[in-house]
């Protein structure tokens, strides 16, 4: 999957969860959003699974620390 | 919890605990999945009669499988025990307690016959072939909506037909199929002509003195459903699946008649209806209404609250919506502290006559103000005793004991809500004279002098006891 097809999707995401457009950066973290709290959290990593089709183990979410380890992980373990 | 005067709300342990042992792992002792079982079972009985209830999560955690409700990984990376994908049931499961507690459960299951009490259409295929019993699966599963139906009849809720029917053939199934669990006589109300069936459901509310919105309208025809959906929003239209083998899962799921505690009113609620029709058609044959009254052979039974009736009371303060002067709401806590408030007086009031009892029917409840006036807070009853004098004979009680007080003065509160204009000039009918005009929320203050107040002559007779509610 392209790296722009999986920003766009994220991108959607995040509006869903956060109720506002969020430029989403490879860099940006949990810090820079307003609202990304442990809650959100959650119900991000559960959105991004149903919308790719893939799980997270628990270490794979302890290793992310940005929207770029996100992605990556994404490209690595997504098919469709 | 008495402190603050609160109902509250225990949820179960999930059973989490993977097995150790297996199939038999309550031979396991020390288990953890076992202790969860056992805790669970003790908290059963360790919340009765302490105004708590279960939040029974894992009794919905089995319904749906336990992965549903529980990601191990989600309690180890966060300590989310519950799984937001089922927060909005779990959502839905604390609702309706919280609407149980404040009378806002369904009280009427309202039924439809063809098709979905029985398979076929009576009126075309007769006596003999319509479906219903064992023999086909389609036979069993309406007997088992039946059946279902019975055990929330058995329960207190309100069982009344609905059908687009010719009476007759309507009624020959209760009569002559051997296979039908329900018989006429669990019917409240039975409605079956070719009436649009939002007029039914306003005539089965108005019949059986309950609300609109206390109605569930199970119906196989979407065309029905919708016309009820649009006609009459407050009523609870549920979305039946195409399969009767799912209609009894349907409503047991839906949660309408959640209920929190029975009471000995709950059980006999059925008879207490059946003996109102037959009191309407002595009615209709009885020339005048002191004539009828008197014939009725009334007693009203009275206490103050006691713990024995607590459970009914705080029903009825939670759910009596039309004759209810302020539709002030009381937890089990709270009321459990006016029983040993030295300045308040209540009543409970039990009506029996020639045909049967009608249990706890209304209570009041007095409260000394500053002015050393007897102030009306709350005082409320069912309808299943409208125009019986009751309301007369109740204030004769609370007059008695105003004088018992030396208390000069009564003071009656009319506080309006959308439902209770019924007794908006029940203390004007009663001798009481306004002495403050509608405020701003519309509420109205009425007196009664007590030293110069003559009892009216009612056909009940008053008896007091020592335990009324029991």
């Amino acid at each position: 999957m392209q790296e722009a097809e999986i920003y766009s999707r994220l991108a959607k995401i995040f509006r869903d969860t956060f109720d506002e457009d969020v430029a989403l950066k490879p860099s940006t973290t949990a810090q820079d959003v307003d609202g990304w709290d442990s809650f959100a959290h959650i119900n991000l990593i559960l959105t991004v699974e149903r919308e790719f089709a893939i799980k997270f183990t628990t270490s794979d979410v302890e290793r992310m620390r940005s929207v770029g380890d996100l992605a990556t992980f994404i490209g690595q373990h997504a098919s469709n | 919890m008495d402190a603050f005067a609160c109902t509250v709300l225990q949820q179960t342990v999930l059973p989490v605990f993977p097995d150790a042992f297996g199939n038999n792992e309550h031979r396991l002792a020390g288990s953890p999945q076992r202790f969860v079982e056992e805790l669970n079972r003790e908290l059963e009985t360790a919340v009765d009669g302490r105004g708590t209830h279960l939040l029974s999560v894992h009794k919905y955690a089995t319904l749906d499988g336990l992965s549903q409700w529980h990601d191990p990984a989600l309690w180890l990376r966060t300590r989310q025990e519950i799984h937001p994908g089922v927060a909005p049931l779990y959502g839905d499961f604390l609702v309706r307690m919280i609407a149980a507690q404040l009378g806002r459960s369904a009280k009427c299951l309202v039924l439809d016959l063809d098709n979905t009490l029985w398979g076929g259409v009576i009126g075309d295929d007769g006596i003999h072939g319509i479906v219903l019993g064992p023999g086909s699966p389609a036979g069993e599963a309406f007997c088992a909506l039946q059946s279902y139906a019975l055990r929330l009849k058995e329960r207190g809720v309100l069982l009344a037909i609905c059908s687009k029917n010719d009476e007759q053939n309507a009624l020959s199934p209760f009569e002559l199929h051997a296979h039908m669990v329900l018989k006429r006589t669990d019917i409240a109300c039975f409605v079956a002509n070719w009436n649009d069936k939002a007029s039914n459901l306003r005539y089965i509310a108005a019949t059986l003195n309950i609300g609109i919105d206390s109605l569930v309208f199970v119906d196989d025809n979407p065309f029905e459903r919708n016309l009820i959906r649009q006609e009459l929003p407050e009523v609870a239209v549920l979305e039946l699946p195409e399969d009767p083998a799912l209609y009894t899962d349907c409503i047991a799921r839906s949660g309408y008649f959640e209920a929190l505690a029975l009471t000995a009113e709950d059980r006999a609620r059925a008879e207490q209806y059946r003996a109102n029709s037959e009191r309407e058609s002595l009615r209709n044959t009885a020339t005048d209404l002191t004539g009828y009254l008197r014939s009725l052979a009334m007693q009203l039974s009275w206490s103050s609250f006691d713990e024995a009736g607590l459970q009914r009371i705080v029903q009825l303060i939670n759910k009596t919506n039309q004759f209810n002067l302020t539709t002030r709401r009381y937890s089990e806590a709270e009321v459990r502290e006016l029983l040993h408030d030295a300045d308040v007086l209540t009543w409970q009031l039990r009506l029996k006559d020639r045909f049967g009892d009608n249990g706890v029917i209304s209570l009041l409840i007095a409260r000394l103000n500053r002015e050393g006036d007897l102030e009306m807070d709350s005082w409320l009853m069912s309808c299943r005793v409208l125009g019986r004098e009751v309301e007369q004979a109740a204030l004769d009680l609370v007059v008695a004991a105003a004088k018992n007080r030396a208390v000069r003065k009564i003071i009656g509160i009319y506080r309006p809500t959308p439902k209770n204009t019924i007794v908006k000039d029940m203390y004007s009918k009663l001798g009481f004279s306004l002495i403050q005009d509608e405020d701003q929320e519309g509420t109205t203050r009425w007196a009664l002098d007590v030293v110069s107040y003559v009892p009216r002559h009612t056909q009940i007779q008053t008896v007091e006891l020592l335990h009324a509610g029991s």
